[in-house]
């Protein structure tokens, strides 16, 4: 029964959105919708969807290529089943069965609805960004916004007509986002995404989870749990697996202090300083022990001074529990009671 | 019967302004878990017109209705001073909330939800809804594109449309 009339409110909102119904059809149409309380919730509900749709699969996942490939190549199912609509209330139910394509009115009409209905096509921009060790770059997109992107960082740009999506790959990137109502600005990591509208924000992607910082504006996350956030300046949060921890008030100067070539830890976890000093080092800091992943690491240090990563052994050296071992192409660290 | 041009211009009007209407009747609906109360409320009024059957746009007719339904409860739950000419000025001011960041998570779950619901579909069934929906393509170049007739493509959307909503509305019922 429900079924039913959501087929019928379906046939009729295509009927509508794509073409001109005829006076006959208009009536039939108008009784249709006087006839229960439901088949106008079905119709507007249906229409909210299809509104909504113009958004749908923003980040084509399936480009047009590759949809009319499929659908060309899809030969299980050659016709519709023409019981698809509700064949057995033919009179008010089935507005498709009346309209026959070839009706010369019918497609006349439907140039002049369809101008002022269609989705415009997309302008669709890809452009990649790739910084490479103790390499920063600024870029500046079409819209204006700006994106400092930190060293050893992937970043990927797609524009269509009706968003901005940028994908932040792996590394960190500070985004300061021009204002578009109409093409909001979404940054995507795996498992999340992270909507601005005239917003400066870091992302920032370490192996412990995605670290968003609102500087300005407001940040609204969804996470692949289904879990969502809105984020106040000076807000922090963490993404990890999909899930969103609770946004804590934090320092946004020490966040945002790779900007300015400074490397600020505030009780961070030794694994994300590592990939921090990653970043920056063409001699890796590799953390050997797990146990050592989450040893807390306060303090400054300059990004671009070599002199900075012979501190931070010397620190680490320091520590009771933690063993330094050193070659010219990595760091290692280790838990002193296993060596 | 209006002249041909005068015709035109009265479809070009009523498309964008329906466009508008569109969107804020969408905007509201994805905010709100239960249409019940609003489909009833638009019914007694459609009941209320005098030869209904008659109007020239019954579904112009029908989203107008809908939206002022919309736009007197909302007036009443905010208790704002009732200006009824501020209707377009309302319109408006809901078209630039959909910018919202609470409002686009909303409206992110839906598309997910869609996308998961299109993933479903019979792969050609999918392919028209999305080249219509999304990249904009007309019956006539998803016909052309996909060699198919006008007439199965317009199948092909009722069929995406009546699926996914069940699908994102009542998945409980999927199958009944």
């Amino acid at each position: 029964m429900n079924s039913q009339i959501h087929e019928a409110a379906a046939l009729w909102l295509v009927e509508f959105r794509t073409d001109t119904p005829d006076g006959a059809a208009r009536r039939r149409f108008a009784a249709w919708l006087r006839t229960s309380p439901e088949h106008i919730k079905a119709y507007l509900n249906l229409l909210a969807l299809w509104e909504d749709a113009q958004g749908c699969d923003p980040q084509r996942r399936l480009d047009i290529d590759t949809l009319i490939g499929l659908a060309r190549a899809d030969h299980t199912v050659t016709e519709l089943r023409t019981d698809e609509g509700p064949d057995g209330r033919a009179d008010t139910l089935a507005p498709a069965k009346r309209y026959r394509p070839h009706t010369a009115v019918a497609a006349l009409l439907s140039l002049v609805i369809n101008c002022g209905v269609m989705w415009i096509a997309t302008d669709s921009r890809n452009v990649g960004y790739t910084t490479r060790i103790a390499e920063q770059r600024s870029v500046v997109l079409s819209d204006g916004s700006r994106i400092d992107l930190d060293a050893l960082s992937d970043l990927r740009v797609n524009f269509t007509g009706h968003e901005r999506t940028v994908e932040l790959r792996s590394g960190q990137a500070l985004f300061r986002v021009t204002k578009d109502a109409k093409r909001p600005f979404v940054v995507r990591v795996d498992d999340a995404r992270f909507r601005a509208v005239g917003t400066k924000f870091d992302v920032d992607r370490t192996t412990l989870g995605t670290v968003l910082t609102v500087l300005e504006g407001h940040v609204a996350v969804l996470a692949a749990s289904g879990t969502g956030a809105k984020l106040d300046p000076g807000q922090q949060a963490t993404i990890i697996h999909g899930t969103i921890t609770a946004p804590q008030t934090v320092d946004t100067a020490a966040v945002t202090g790779w900007t300015r070539r400074l490397l600020t830890f505030n009780s961070t976890p030794l694994a994300v300083v590592a990939e921090e000093f990653n970043r920056f080092s063409f001699r890796r800091v590799v953390v050997a022990s797990p146990a050592l992943l989450d040893f807390r690491v306060t303090g400054t240090f300059r990004a671009f001074d070599p002199e900075s990563l012979t501190d931070f052994v010397l620190f680490l050296r320091r520590q009771p529990g933690i063993a330094v071992l050193e070659n010219d192409n990595q760091i290692t660290v280790l838990n002193r009671s296993t060596h | 019967m209006l002249p041909k041009t005068q015709k035109n211009f009265v479809a070009d009007v009523a498309a964008k302004h329906g466009q508008r209407l569109r969107r804020f009747l969408a905007a509201r609906l994805r905010n709100t878990a239960d249409t019940a109360d609003l489909a009833q409320e638009v019914f007694l009024r459609l009941l209320r017109v005098k030869r209904f059957e008659q109007i020239r746009s019954p579904e112009a007719y029908l989203l107008t209705v809908a939206s002022h339904v919309i736009h007197q409860h909302s007036l009443s739950s905010l208790s704002t001073p009732a200006t009824l000419d501020g209707f377009d000025e309302l319109l408006d001011e809901h078209l630039v909330t959909d910018s919202d960041p609470v409002a686009q998570v909303h409206l992110e779950r839906r598309l997910e939800a869609l996308d998961h619901a299109l993933a479903r579909l019979p792969v050609r069934t999918r392919a028209v809804f999305v080249l219509q929906r999304r990249d904009g393509y007309t019956l006539d170049e998803i016909s052309a594109q996909l060699g198919i007739s006008r007439s199965a493509v317009r199948k092909h959307l009722a069929k995406a449309l009546a699926q996914c909503s069940r699908q994102i509305l009542e998945p409980r019922q999927e199958r009944e």
